[in-house]
């Protein structure tokens, strides 16, 4: 795939160019969603938001990495719908009880009948408690973290992003990874053991 | 935080995992690790802490997000949305403006009755306004007295009080304060009679004026509501007729002074539209701002 031309492509009107390029970064953009607003339905709808807006300001787009352009219209996507949600807070639709009017905790029609592998459910519940990490950090913190340690994007791509100066990306992923490092010394029994973080790893 | 390294430290430890520090960051970093067991504990727990969210499962993409030409059909832009989006600022500033209007003293000196016509204002003619004004001085010095049930007795028989009981305000007890009263007690042989006179019934007593010579000209007082001048609802609206010289006073009414606004008059439509046109270039401009924002972000 050649991304430059398909970007050159894209700028002139041509939307299947532009779909080859949502292709390629969908993944990546709907999991930086998903890790910001920890809810599928909102991932989806910032996912599909940011890659509306990008195509039509693709003109604005000056060059450079593509993928951190992208990742800044998903990051924003995002930030609106925290902000629209702090503004709006919503009713929970867990299914309530009609005797004691309690949330039924694991509902029948949630679960999954299907035999769960012991290897999937502690993936699972790893995932879940990296999530519940994520989900503590302040919002600043956590677009940084889920872009460099997630996706794996060095810290320039992270500044266009962000649109922050190189020193504050510096700053907050260090201080995220303190963050995080505390929260998951919590989960220490679900991580592997060469995960395991400090002495727990020799209790391990 | 436990740890004694400052954050400056913690911070070049963090990019140091990253390879994102120059050469220089690099040693000194590697001079602590060396020279530190924190420093290195640390280090290897943010490298731990990193592995296991690079580890981190990704989640399948429930679907493709790729776009239809329906979806990013060009909208219309409608010219009015960035001028709606400031309606509120304007909002804000007309009732700032009309609240500022209420506390200049120009723009709302003249009380305003609710049952008061509105034709009833304007028929108060300019010759009267002039009239009122042009009384001498001295007529302001004098004001007429009222008293009720008639004038007072002669100050100067009997005890030599003019009838004043204890405990009445004397402007309504038919008592003239203003009248000297006699000194000492009299040559009468009669035993005072203290008599106070009270207020009078409503259809009793008419209401005379002082014989002060004054220049004011009464003017003939209109209605029959219970708010003296203020004339029924069936005359609203019909021109006050300019009353000519001294005309008398009928018995059982009373003269209204005339309030007469002072001044203003002439200035509120040149500040009132001075202040919208301000308004209006502030409006304008904001909708400038807001047009040139909106190319420019889009």
């Amino acid at each position: 795939m050649d991304e430059a031309l398909l970007i050159k492509d894209a700028m002139r009107g041509d939307l299947d160019a532009f779909n080859r390029l949502v292709l390629a970064y969908q993944q990546m953009a709907f999991n930086l969603a998903y890790r910001m607003l920890n809810d599928d339905a909102a991932a989806e709808d910032a996912t599909q938001t940011a890659f509306i807006s990008a195509y039509r300001n693709l003109k604005q787009y000056r060059g450079g990495s593509f993928r951190a352009w992208v990742m800044r219209m998903v990051t924003n996507a995002c930030y609106d719908e925290l902000r629209r949600r702090q503004r709006r807070p919503s009713v929970s639709l867990e299914p309530v009880s009609a005797e004691d009017d309690e949330e039924i905790e694991s509902p029948a029609w949630l679960a999954d009948h299907n035999p769960q592998p012991d290897e999937e459910m502690e993936t699972r519940e790893l995932e879940a408690a990296i999530q519940h990490c994520i989900q503590d950090l302040p919002e600043e913190f956590r677009a940084v973290v889920i872009l460099v340690d997630i996706q794996g994007m060095d810290y320039n791509e992270v500044s266009q992003a962000i649109g922050k100066p190189l020193g504050t990306i510096k700053s907050r992923v260090a201080r995220a990874r303190l963050r995080l490092r505390e929260c998951l010394s919590g989960f220490v029994e679900l991580l592997p053991s060469k995960f395991r973080l400090g002495k727990e790893a020799e209790i391990g | 935080m436990k740890e004694q390294l400052n954050s400056n430290d913690l911070i070049l430890l963090s990019a140091y995992l990253d390879g994102e520090v120059n050469p220089r960051e690099k040693a000194r970093v590697e001079a602590l690790l060396q020279s530190d067991q924190q420093a290195k504990e640390i280090y290897e727990s943010l490298l731990k802490t990193k592995t296991v969210l690079r580890n981190a499962p990704l989640r399948k993409v429930p679907r493709n997000f790729t776009l239809s030409a329906a979806v990013v059909q060009p909208r219309r832009p409608l010219i009015l949305i960035p001028a709606l989006r400031f309606s509120s600022v304007l909002a804000t500033l007309v009732a700032v403006w009309m609240f500022i209007g209420q506390l200049l003293p120009g723009w709302s000196a003249r009380p305003f009755l609710a049952s008061e016509p509105v034709t009833e204002m304007q028929a108060v003619s300019e010759a009267e306004t002039e009239r009122t004004f042009a009384l001498p001085s001295d007529s302001q010095q004098t004001p007429p007295v009222v008293y009720w049930g008639g004038p007072p007795q002669p100050p100067a028989t009997g005890m030599g009080g003019a009838g004043i009981a204890p405990g009445c305000p004397d402007a309504f007890c038919g008592g003239a304060p203003d009248v000297p009263y006699a000194e000492g007690r009299g040559g009468g042989s009669e035993e005072p009679t203290f008599k106070a006179q009270g207020m009078p019934a409503a259809g009793e007593g008419a209401i005379q004026l002082n014989p002060v010579p004054t220049q004011i000209e009464p003017l003939p007082l209109e209605g029959s509501g219970p708010i003296l001048g203020v004339r029924p609802a069936e005359e609203a609206g019909k021109a006050l007729p300019t009353p000519t010289t001294s005309q008398p006073v009928p018995a059982g009414q009373v003269e209204e002074p005339l309030l007469v606004e002072s001044g203003g008059e002439s200035t509120r439509p040149d500040a009132g539209l001075l202040a919208g046109a301000g308004l209006l270039l502030l409006a304008a401009g904001l909708w400038l701002v807001s047009v040139l924002l909106k190319r420019k972000i889009s």
